[in-house]
C-alpha cells in the first residue's frame, strides 16, 4: 500500500519557543560534555562507586525507547495491521532520532571521546559493549533503509522485507543492551538472564509511550490530530506493554528473593536502600505502571497523561536498575562484614550534578530536533487520520 | 656449589625472612626487551594471620611507587579491608588489589581491548587504547578498577596515568620486568605477602601453596585469580 | 649462588646504561619517531617488551629543556622539546596526558 505523507507545516508561534528550548538544552549538553572532558569527571556526581550515572540513564532510556518506537511500524509492515501503516514513517523516524540522541550522550560522556576512532578501529569481539556499538550504528542504517522504502513509492514493495530486518535487528539490539548488565557475572545486582527480556519489554512500553507523546506533540505544533479510535488503540497497547514490563521486574525480584545469597540485593532495592525503594515503588510501580493502567482502562481520553507517566516510570526503572545496582555493595567475601577506607561493605551514594543533567537532557533535545527536522523536510506525516478503524 | 649445613640453614632462613626476594632471583629474569612469556605465572600469596589491622605499609608503598592517591577521587590501587565473619565474630585484616584473574571480567568486557591480560598473567590497562567508558570498572567483582577523573600531574616515570582512562594495580609490572618485587611485597614488614612464579615448582610460593590451604576471593565465579589468601 | 646473581646483574646492565646518542640521526628521527613510538608503545604496554633505551622516559631525560632556574619545563611550556616542534606544525601530542614530560629529579 502506498503511503502518501505530507511534511509538517508547524505553527510558528509554538515551534520557535520549542526550538529555542531544545537549542538551549543541546548547547548546555555540549558545554557540559566539553567541561567534563577538559576538567575530568570529578566535576560530576559520578565517582569510582557509581561510574555510570544520570547521563547513562538518559542514554539507555533513549536507546531502549528507540527500539520500541519502531514497534508501530513493525506491527504495520510485518504483521500487516493496516491502521498503523500511516504512522510507519514517523515511527521509523522517531526510532532513528531517539537512537541518535542516546548514542550521542554515550559518546560525549566517554573519558576519552577523542579516541572514538580507536574504538572503531579496535574492537574486542568478546565485548557485548563493542557489539552494542555495532548494533546501534547498524540500527540507524537499517531503519534508514526501511524508512526509504516507505517514502519512495517504487520501493514500497520492499517495505515488508526491510521491516522484518529492522524488527529482528532491534530485538537483537535490545537484547544486547540488556545483556550489557545481564552478562556481568561479578555484580549481583546485574547478573541475570532476565535482563535481556526485561529490556525488550521495557523498550516496547517506553518506546510506544514516547511515540504517543511525539504524536501528540506534533499535533500541537500543527500536524495531524490523532482520532479517538487510534488513541484508544495505542493506549490499550501501551497498557498491556507497561504491565508486561513490570512482569519481568517482578520475576527478577522474586528469583532474587527466593535464594539466600541473592536476597540482599532485592532487600536493598525494594526495602532498605533509602532512595531506591521510594523510586521503585513510587516511581516505577505506582506512577509508572499502576496509575497509567488505571488511566488507560478506567478512564477515557487520558492517553497522553498515561504515556507521560509510563515514560517517566521507564526512566526511573533504568535509574533504579543502573544506579541502584551500582550502589549495592559488592559481596567480595560472602558471609563477612567488610569495612575499608574505600567504603567496602556499605552502599554507595550518588547525587547527580548539573553537567550530568544537562548532558542527559541534551540527548532528548537531539532526538526531538531530529524528529522535527525530519518531519519538516520529508513527507513523514499522514495528512489526516481516518475516523473509522481499518 | 656444595650446600653444607650452614648454607642450608641460610637458605631456609632466606625463605622465611625475605619472602620472594630469593624466589625472584631463582627464576631467571627475561632478557631485556623481550616480551612477557607464558612460562611465567606471577602469583601473590597473602597470609592474613600475619596482616595487622592497623598497618597500611603496603598501601603507602604502592602510593609512593605508582603515584596515585593525590586527589581524593583517586581509586586505591590497593586497600586494606577489615573483615568480620558474621557467624563467628572473627576479625581479619587483608589487603585487596586487582586479583589478576586468568579469566578477567574486565578484559572480556572492554570494547577496545585496552584491558588486557599479559602472557605471564598480569592484567593491565593499555591506556593508549582506553576510551574511558568505565565498563571494566562496572564489571570488576572486587572494585579493583578505577577511573581517573581529574588531571594528573607529576606521574611516576614508570607508571603513566592520565585523566579519562581506567587503571588498577599492575602488580608493579615495571619492577617485575626488571627482576624486582612489587612495592607492596617489599614493604610488608609482617611477612604477610609472598610473591613468585606459580609455574616454577621449586619457587617458595608454589611450595607454600601446596603445603597449606589457601583460597581465592569469590572463587565460585571461576576467575582463577593470581592472588590467594590464607587464614580466611 | 654468587654466579647466579652476577649473571642477573650482567643481563640487566643494559637497562641501567643511558644511551649516549639518539636512536637515529635527527633527520630520520623527525620522519620516523612517530612510527617508532607507536610500535614501541604497543610492544611495551601490551607485551612487556621494553627495549632498553626505547622508553619515552629515556627520550625525555636526554631531550630535557631547562628554564632559567634549572627546572625542567613541562609539556605545556612551548620550550619543551616535543612541544616546541609540535606546536609549530600544529600536530597535537597526546603522550603527556599520561606520561611524565620531565625527567624524575633523581635522573638529573
Amino acid at each position: 500500500m502506498a503511503i502518501s505523507g505530507v511534511t509538517l507545516v508547524p505553527s510558528a508561534s509554538r515551534t520557535w519557543p520549542l526550538l529555542g528550548l531544545l537549542g538551549v538544552l543541546l548547547g548546555g549538553g555540549l558545554a557540559s560534555a566539553w567541561t567534563m572532558e577538559t576538567q575530568g569527571h570529578h566535576i560530576t556526581g559520578m565517582n569510582n562507586h557509581i561510574v555510570w550515572g544520570l547521563p547513562h540513564v538518559c542514554a539507555i532510556f533513549l536507546i531502549v525507547a528507540a527500539s520500541g518506537a519502531l514497534n508501530v511500524a513493525s506491527v504495520a509492515s510485518v504483521f500487516g495491521v493496516e491502521s498503523y501503516k500511516k504512522l510507519s514513517p514517523l515511527s521509523a523516524l522517531a526510532a532513528i532520532a531517539l537512537l541518535a540522541g542516546g548514542l550521542a550522550v554515550l559518546v560525549l560522556d566517554l573519558g576519552r571521546p577523542d579516541r572514538l576512532v580507536v574504538a572503531i578501529l579496535h574492537q574486542n569481539p568478546f565485548s557485548i559493549f563493542a557489539w552494542n556499538i555495532l548494533l546501534y550504528t547498524g540500527f540507524v542504517a537499517v531503519v534508514g533503509v526501511y524508512l526509504w522504502t516507505m517514502l519512495v513509492r517504487r520501493q514500497n514493495r520492499h517495505t515488508r522485507t526491510a521491516g522484518v530486518v529492522a524488527l529482528v535487528w532491534r530485538l537483537v539490539l535490545t537484547t544486547g543492551t540488556g545483556s550489557i548488565f545481564g552478562f556481568l557475572a561479578g555484580r549481583e545486582a546485574f547478573h541475570s538472564a532476565v535482563m535481556a527480556p526485561l529490556f525488550v519489554a521495557a523498550s516496547l512500553a517506553n518506546g510506544l509511550a514516547v511515540f504517543i507523546l511525539v504524536l501528540a506533540g506534533l499535533a500541537v505544533l500543527g500536524g495531524p490530530v490523532p482520532d479517538a479510535a487510534l488513541r484508544r488503540r495505542l493506549g490499550r497497547l501501551l497498557g498491556i506493554l507497561a504491565a508486561a514490563s513490570l512482569y519481568f521486574a517482578l520475576v527478577l525480584h522474586l528469583t532474587w528473593l527466593y535464594a539466600p545469597d541473592s536476597r540482599a540485593v532485592s532487600r536493598f532495592l525494594l526495602l532498605e536502600g533509602g532512595a531506591w525503594p521510594v523510586l521503585f515503588w513510587g516511581g516505577q510501580v505506582l506512577l509508572g505502571t499502576a496509575v497509567p493502567l488505571w488511566l488507560l482502562f478506567r478512564r477515557e481520553g487520558r492517553e497522553v497523561a498515561a504515556a507521560t507517566l509510563v515514560a517517566l516510570g521507564g526512566l526511573v526503572q533504568i535509574a533504579v536498575l543502573l544506579i541502584g545496582g551500582q550502589a549495592f555493595p559488592r559481596t567480595i567475601l560472602p558471609g563477612w562484614q567488610l569495612h575499608s577506607t574505600f567504603g567496602d561493605g556499605g552502599a554507595a551514594t550518588y547525587v547527580p550534578s548539573l553537567p550530568e543533567a544537562l548532558l542527559g537532557a541534551s540527548g532528548f533535545a537531539i532526538a526531538l530536533l531530529l524528529v522535527l527536522l525530519g518531519c519538516r523536510l520529508l513527507r513523514i506525516l499522514p495528512d489526516r487520520f481516518a475516523e473509522v478503524p481499518a | 656449589m656444595s650446600a653444607g649445613p650452614t648454607r642450608r640453614g641460610l637458605l631456609a632462613a632466606a625463605i622465611a625472612v625475605a619472602p620472594g626476594l630469593f624466589l625472584v632471583a631463582n627464576a631467571a629474569p627475561r632478557p631485556p626487551g623481550s616480551a612477557a612469556s607464558a612460562r611465567n605465572r606471577w602469583d601473590l600469596l597473602i597470609d592474613t594471620t600475619r596482616c595487622d589491622a592497623g598497618c597500611t605499609a603496603c598501601v603507602d608503598a604502592c602510593r609512593q611507587e605508582q603515584g596515585w592517591g593525590g586527589p581524593a577521587s583517586d581509586g586505591p590501587w590497593i586497600r586494606k579491608i577489615e573483615a568480620i565473619e558474621m557467624q563467628t565474630g572473627r576479625s581479619v585484616s587483608l589487603p585487596l588489589m586487582c586479583q589478576h584473574c586468568a579469566e578477567p571480567p574486565c578484559v572480556e568486557v572492554c570494547p577496545t581491548g585496552a584491558s588486557l591480560r599479559r602472557a605471564d598473567g598480569i592484567v593491565l590497562v593499555d591506556r593508549h587504547r582506553c576510551i574511558g567508558c568505565r565498563y571494566c570498572v562496572m564489571a570488576c567483582p572486587f572494585a579493583a578498577r578505577f577511573f581517573v577523573d581529574a588531571e594528573v600531574h607529576d606521574q611516576r616515570a614508570a607508571t603513566p596515568r592520565g585523566k579519562g582512562t581506567a587503571e588498577g594495580c599492575t602488580l608493579c609490572v615495571h619492577r617485575l620486568d626488571a627482576g624486582r618485587l612489587p612495592a607492596c611485597v617489599e614493604a610488608c614488614a609482617g611477612g604477610a605477602m609472598l610473591f613468585g612464579d606459580l609455574l616454577d615448582p621449586a619457587a617458595g610460593i608454589s611450595q607454600a601453596l601446596r603445603a597449606r590451604a589457601s583460597t581465592a576471593l569469590r572463587a565460585e565465579l571461576g576467575l582463577d585469580a593470581a592472588i590467594r589468601y590464607q587464614g580466611l | 649462588m654468587r654466579a647466579a646473581f652476577l649473571l642477573v646483574a650482567l643481563l640487566l646492565a643494559p637497562l641501567a646504561v643511558r644511551a649516549a646518542e639518539c636512536l637515529a640521526p635527527p633527520a630520520e628521527m623527525r620522519r620516523t619517531h612517530m612510527d617508532i613510538l607507536m610500535h614501541d608503545r604497543s610492544a611495551a604496554a601490551r607485551d612487556g617488551a621494553r627495549r632498553p633505551g626505547h622508553g619515552l622516559d629515556d627520550c625525555i631525560t636526554c631531550h630535557v629543556v631547562r628554564d632559567a632556574g634549572g627546572a625542567a619545563v613541562d609539556a605545556a611550556d612551548p620550550r619543551h622539546f616535543c612541544t616546541s616542534c609540535h606546536m609549530k606544525v600544529a600536530v597535537s601530542v597526546d603522550c603527556f596526558s599520561c606520561h611524565r614530560a620531565t625527567p624524575t629529579e633523581a635522573a638529573r
